[in-house]
């Protein structure tokens, strides 16, 4: 069982969380005009790498707050822990966050709150 | 005792004024308190303890530890049974009632064991290439399968009578193994104050040092070492020390799961503590400490009775004070063996030879046995042993100086004990399992730790340091490390004085023995004892193509299963290395699995059984619900009256009685399980607005407004009806099942993507019960009870909400409606549910007040044609597809699902849209889930419309209703459709109907009827 | 084979029918006390943490500014639920009033003071055996050096999702909602059978 640090309650065991998937998946308005399969993209691709992945988790079963992990899929490593609305510091998240086919896919650029 | 002619004076654990008594196989035996089973059968001579697992051949005794693999007895009776515990690991109680396995009708003469004389028929790979083809020739074989397969039995009875129990736990520095490294690791962990946890799978820390009788540690004994030691750590308040306690499994971030077996040895067991205890403890620093295990050396006859591993010989003699034999021969490919012959001779035993598989011996302890007169026959091999159900000869050959062929005539010799080493193994299961590498020891011919992955070391034999002195430096080194990377500061020890013989640990590469018989000819010579593997299933395996260490394994089972390949693994991949033409380390290793040894699954549920297997939520009304002979139905985690059975009724007629008089009457509902969450703050209107598909910005305060909570891509979540409290204060309410769900749905909007809304949200399902009282004569009940607000049509609408009192309890009464009738939702602090609930009872006794449960609720909704979220939906239905396009607004910029609404494919016509379905025979109540067609006699494959999703006898009606999603459901209104069912019944006829059956007009829900 | 011990069985305490006193198996008495606290004042309090020099006077202490903590005033508790969440434990009674009050001194920030009197109980667990029996159930590290007197957390016991408080060396208490704590008081008498329990009346705080 992994132990992840929730930023405010400090570290605690895998159970006590919900993982929300990948992160910096930002929402186009619902008045966007791009397409049906830009639009699926936002909706329903998910990256599943084997590395380093930016990950949402929120403590469920503890103080219920929302915030971003730089995880290693492989080792499990968790490489950092960031506030939601913030970008990765750490060098492996940066380089995940840049890298991510999304930054320069149309639904983020119909996002008007990235 | 008489009966324990095997029994030496002596032996370090044995406590001879502790005498016990105890069955195996219905026959009486003594042993001593510190025995395990296999020592007392050792020291009563008995060798024959079970048949195995494949051939049914006779196995006896090869070890003295957890890596045992033949000896796996049956301890208790009737409930308190359990299977396949190796007798080698089974502390010794008064009363201990054991019994062998995998025989019929005796354990020496056993039926099974045809299967050895047919073992030509059963090759690595046999199931598989039998039961492959024909595919239908599966159902015959599988019967026969089936009663010969798997070892042992379970117990009959499918309650386990004993207790579990789980417990968590952290600490600084763990250490696994409590053995010299690991006891000398954990005394110099512990002097930093931190804590300290030392666990060891056996009834006594000492590891080896147990059976060494010949090595001294600061001059003293071994045994009076550790005796020291452990009492130096249990007067440590930071050490927590757990004897008879496996490590079996390794998890991420140093999660560790330890079996203590609590009570197991103790007779009679205090009922109070549990049987088993699972430990799950999160530790900065793992220190392993698992030592190692002698591996069998691999020669036809290999697994008779008899045969031993002989550093297990040396346990039994030293630690248990039993004689496994009176005339042994020694095969060796190593100096190991020698201390444990000395060992033998000692204690009385007749060492006939030590056969050396090395051309060229020397040392310490070749001299030390040649000076006691032992014969050494160098550059020899054992080539087979024999015996019916015990070792009684071995031959004997010359062997060249590689070990792979025979050079001359064999002898035999005559013998009752084969002490047997090829080679030391280090436990690495532990270091596997943490995802740790291993790396190729060619001096040593073992696998020892690499790199690791976790915060974890390896000391000592489980390094491949199987110097004693050696493992205490590593154990002073690792501890003061992981004192220190914890925070903790500790003084390092110097290392203890070892006085001992001298061992130049040098094994010979000797994977199998030669033979002259063909291959697959002569005796069987065994690889993995537990699953019945041989050298010839390797080689075969390797003959037909398998390349893969991975697939080796799975193909000849060897090193699976619960052994794990503990004194397998090493053989088997020396043999797969020398018949693929590699080294060692190319063919590599197969992954360790948990747990490290069997583990009982009582403990792993733990006390997550029967009424506590899952948490169960009760209203403030349960304990009324229960004395008014209520059946409850599972709600998530809630337990929700289901119907209210009265003496002598069916659950039909109940519902029917319950649905008739919340529409003639009036029913009373515990509706307290719907969540409630309390929306608040400036932004809750504009909040709301996304939230839902349609508008609650425009919503009057102290009205109420029925919403639709769609997912991004547009399908339905969840509904429910949510009031406007003030301005800036909305009382919303969910689903039973959804309320967990919406709340953390609606805080990931805010917390995620819409940090700038002030907006708090807070779950107040528990704060409130709810009764709901419905029927045409719900006004004048709530006037009876004497409620202070007026009910009138004009001061109180369907759809708004009042605070008030209801016999004088403070209340908000909701007007809003889930049956179609005059209904009123009375909300009171919860507390109060009791109260109000028998307030309103006896105010409606006069007119007929019925409690009804959540089957009649859902006929009544149904009626109405109101979905329930979940049964009418599926995550696959949008607002659309149920004809609810009313509810979705087409001003709002935005709200949740909006845009996903608008793809092309929602509009598709093909879409499964809800409608009702009315039988044709009234009588007739389709099974929810049917699956409805056009036409039944199409030839397969049929078109299949969709599913039927709720369905009941409407007893308003008079007929059946149903709700069904059909592929453009909308279009077919009018059409008959049909029901096809299983069995040979014919299939129902249908015609397909608006969803609502029922007062469609809502002329009810004032309390009037039209009809 | 097991002795059967008076009235424990797997089956009774599965029910959730163990008795409200269980003896130390070894004699001597309960290694573990329960009381039930829920009749007291509770109130959700949403706010943010820089508000606190506003409503100290009202609440008597000041709002925990550490996560994972508690204030106290008398028999008051303010508990850290989050960075801008906090639970008010009252005497039975004062909630009302209070909530009025804060939401007055706050009424130009945005806030929500929530009456969860009923939503929530309240047990209090003393004596020797309370740590061991709630590490049957709690992953947090409960040693006495690391979880003190001062310090919450909301956590996981078994499935029931709890707030813990540290009162002393051997004195916690758990809040739940009401709807858990049939299944959780359940739970807690099985985890103590080990240790022997008593449950006292209801009480006030």
């Amino acid at each position: 069982m992994l132990q992840l640090p929730c930023p405010y309650c400090g570290p605690r065991d895998e159970l006590e969380f919900s993982c929300g998937g990948e992160a910096h998946i930002s929402r186009p308005l619902a008045h966007n005009k791009i397409s049906d399969a830009d639009f699926g993209e936002y909706l329903f691709l998910r990256d599943n790498p084997k590395g380093v992945f930016l990950e949402r988790w929120r403590h469920a079963s503890g103080c219920r707050r929302w915030f971003n992990v730089v995880r290693d899929t492989v080792s499990h490593d968790i490489l950092e822990v960031y506030a939601m609305g913030r970008k990765p510091r750490s060098s492996a998240g940066k380089n995940a966050y840049n890298n991510s086919w999304r930054r320069t896919s149309a639904a983020e650029a119909a996002a008007v709150n990235k | 005792m008489s009966s324990q002619r095997y029994r030496l004076s002596g032996g370090t654990t044995i406590r001879t004024d502790t005498p016990l008594s105890f069955t195996f196989d219905g026959k009486s035996y003594h042993g001593y308190k510190g025995d395990t089973l296999a020592s007392a059968l050792i020291a009563a001579g008995v060798h024959l303890i079970g048949r195995s697992f494949k051939y049914h051949r006779p196995r006896g005794i090869m070890s003295a530890g957890s890596e045992e693999p033949n000896a796996l007895v049956r301890v208790g009776t009737g409930a308190y049974a359990e299977p396949n515990l190796k007798a080698t690991q089974v502390e010794l109680y008064d009363g201990l009632i054991a019994t062998s396995q995998n025989r019929f009708p005796s354990l020496k003469y056993d039926v099974g064991s045809i299967n050895s004389v047919m073992s030509q028929f059963l090759p690595a790979g046999f199931y598989y290439k039998t039961f492959m083809w024909p595919a239908s020739f599966w159902m015959t074989y599988e019967h026969f399968i089936r009663n010969a397969a798997g070892l042992g039995k379970v117990a009959s009875d499918p309650i386990d009578p004993e207790r579990y129990e789980k417990t968590h736990r952290h600490c600084e520095i763990l250490i696994a193994g409590g053995g010299g490294a690991g006891l000398m690791a954990a005394y110099q962990a512990a002097l930093s104050g931190q804590r300290v946890m030392l666990v060891d799978e056996q009834a006594e820390f000492g590891g080896w040092l147990l059976s060494d009788d010949a090595v001294k540690i600061d001059n003293m004994p071994a045994y009076d070492w550790v005796r020291e030691m452990q009492s130096l750590l249990s007067n440590m308040d930071n050490v927590t020390l757990l004897p008879r306690t496996t490590m079996f499994g390794y998890g991420d971030h140093n999660y560790i799961t330890l079996a203590e077996r609590v009570t197991d040895h103790l007779s009679p067991r205090p009922s109070h503590l549990p049987r088993m205890r699972l430990w799950k403890v999160r530790v900065a620093q793992v220190i392993l400490a698992t030592g190692c295990i002698e591996r069998p050396l691999v020669f036809g006859g290999n697994d008779l009775p008899g045969v031993m591993l002989a550093s297990a010989v040396q346990s039994y003699i030293t630690q248990y004070g039993a004689l496994p034999g009176s005339r042994a021969i020694i095969v060796t490919n190593n100096d190991t063996a020698y201390q444990a012959a000395l060992a033998f001779q000692n204690a009385g035993g007749f060492v006939r030879a030590i056969v050396d598989t090395r051309t060229t011996v020397k040392g310490a302890w070749v001299k030390a046995a040649k000076d006691a007169g032992i014969d050494i026959l160098s550059g020899h091999g054992l080539t087979g042993a024999y015996g019916i159900h015990h070792v009684g000869r071995v031959e004997i050959s010359p062997i060249t100086a590689d070990g792979r062929e025979i050079t001359g005539e064999a002898v035999h010799m005559d013998c009752d004990l084969v002490m047997m080493s090829g080679g030391l193994t280090p436990t690495v299961h532990l270091h596997s399992q943490a995802r740790g590498k291993l790396v190729w020891d060619e001096k040593h011919l073992c696998f020892k730790p690499g790199a690791t992955h976790e915060a974890e070391q390896s000391i000592g034999a489980c390094n491949g340091s199987f110097a004693l002195s050696s493992g205490l430096a590593e154990a002073i080194r690792a501890a003061t490390k992981a004192v220190k990377s914890t925070g903790g500061t500790c003084t390092a020890l110097s290392v203890p004085d070892v006085t001992a013989l001298r061992i130049n640990y040098a094994p010979m590469a000797y994977w199998k023995a030669p033979s002259q018989a063909g291959a697959g000819q002569g005796p069987k010579a065994f690889v993995d004892f537990q699953n019945d593997v041989t050298s010839a299933d390797i080689q075969l395996a390797v003959r037909e193509g398998y390349q893969s260490v991975e697939h080796v394994k799975r193909y000849t089972t060897t090193g699976m299963a619960t052994d794990q390949g503990k004194t397998s693994n090493m053989n088997a991949l020396g043999i797969l290395a020398d018949a693929l033409g590699h080294e060692i380390p190319d063919v590599g290793t197969t992954t360790f699995r948990m747990p490290y040894t069997p583990t009982s699954m009582g403990m792993i549920a733990g006390r997550d059984i029967g009424g506590l297997f899952d948490a169960v939520r009760l209203t403030r009304m349960d304990s009324w619900h229960r004395a008014a002979g209520a059946k409850f139905e599972h709600v998530g985690q809630w337990m929700r009256a289901w119907y209210y059975r009265h003496d002598g009724e069916t659950m039909e007629q109940a519902v029917t009685r319950e649905v008739l008089a919340a529409r003639t009457t009036a029913g009373l509902l515990d509706a307290s399980t719907l969540g409630k969450i309390d929306v608040r703050g400036k932004d809750a209107a504009t909040f709301l607005d996304r939230i839902y598909t349609n508008k609650f910005s425009s919503l009057a305060v102290g009205k109420c407004r029925y919403g639709l909570m769609l997912k991004d891509d547009g399908m339905v979540m969840d509904d429910g009806v949510t009031t406007r409290l003030a301005d800036e204060h909305y009382h919303m309410t969910t689903t039973t099942g959804g309320a967990a769900g919406v709340l953390d749905w609606m805080e990931e909007w805010l917390q995620t993507e819409w940090p700038e809304l002030d907006v708090f949200l807070t779950s107040v399902t528990e704060q409130w019960s709810v009764a709901t009282l419905s029927g045409p004569h719900a006004r004048a009940i709530l006037e009876a009870a004497d409620i202070s607000v007026d009910l009138s049509d004009t001061a109180f609408p369907f759809m708004s909400m009042k605070q008030g009192y209801v016999s004088g309890l403070p209340a908000r009464i909701f007007r809003i409606s889930f049956t179609g009738e005059l209904s009123y939702e009375i909300n009171v602090p919860a507390r109060y549910g009791v109260a109000l609930w028998t307030a309103l009872m006896k105010a409606g006794e006069a007119f007929g007040i019925t409690p009804y449960g959540t089957e009649a609720m859902h006929v009544l909704r149904a009626e109405k044609g109101f979905i329930i979220v979940g049964q009418e939906t599926d995550g696959t239905v949008t607002p659309l597809d149920l004809g609810m396009n009313w509810i979705v607004s087409k001003k709002k910029p935005d709200f949740i699902g909006k845009r996903a609404l608008e793809r092309t494919s929602m509009a598709d016509p093909k879409r499964k849209q809800l409608v009702g379905l009315r039988t044709d025979n009234p009588d007739d109540v389709i099974p929810e889930g049917a699956h409805a067609v056009l036409d039944p006699n199409q030839p397969p494959p049929i078109d299949m419309l969709g599913h039927v999703t709720s369905s009941y006898a409407s007893p308003n009606l008079g007929y059946s209703i149903a709700m069904a999603l059909l592929k453009g459901g909308h279009k077919l209104i009018g059409e008959t459709v049909w029901i096809p069912m299983l069995d040979g019944q014919k299939p129902i006829k249908a015609v397909v109907t608006d969803t609502v059956f029922y007062d469609a007009q809502g002329d009810r829900l004032n309390g009037t009827s039209s009809s | 084979m097991a002795q059967a011990h008076p009235d424990i069985s797997a089956l009774e305490a599965q029910a959730g029918r163990l008795p409200d006193q269980m003896p130390h198996p070894d004699g001597g008495s309960g290694g573990i006390v329960f009381t039930d606290l829920s009749t007291c004042g509770k109130l959700n309090l949403r706010c943010a943490s820089d508000v606190s020099s506003q409503i100290i006077r009202f609440l008597g202490a000041s709002l925990p500014d550490k996560a994972n903590s508690v204030t106290t005033s008398g028999e008051r508790r303010i508990i850290w639920l989050g960075p801008d969440e906090y639970l008010v434990l009252v005497k039975t009674g004062e909630e009302d009033s209070l909530s009025s009050i804060i939401s007055s001194a706050l009424s130009s920030q945005h806030h929500a003071a929530t009456i969860v009197t009923d939503a929530l109980a309240c047990l209090q667990l003393d004596g020797p055996a309370v740590r061991d029996v709630l590490a049957k159930g709690c992953a947090l590290d409960l040693h006495d050096t690391k979880f003190t007197a001062g310090m919450c957390a909301q956590t996981l016991l078994a499935s029931a999702s709890i707030t813990l408080l540290c009162e002393g060396d051997s004195s916690f208490r758990i809040i739940c909602r009401t709807s858990f704590l049939d299944y959780v008081m359940a739970w807690l008498k099985d985890a103590a059978c080990e240790y022997g329990y008593y449950v006292t009346p209801q009480s006030n705080i």
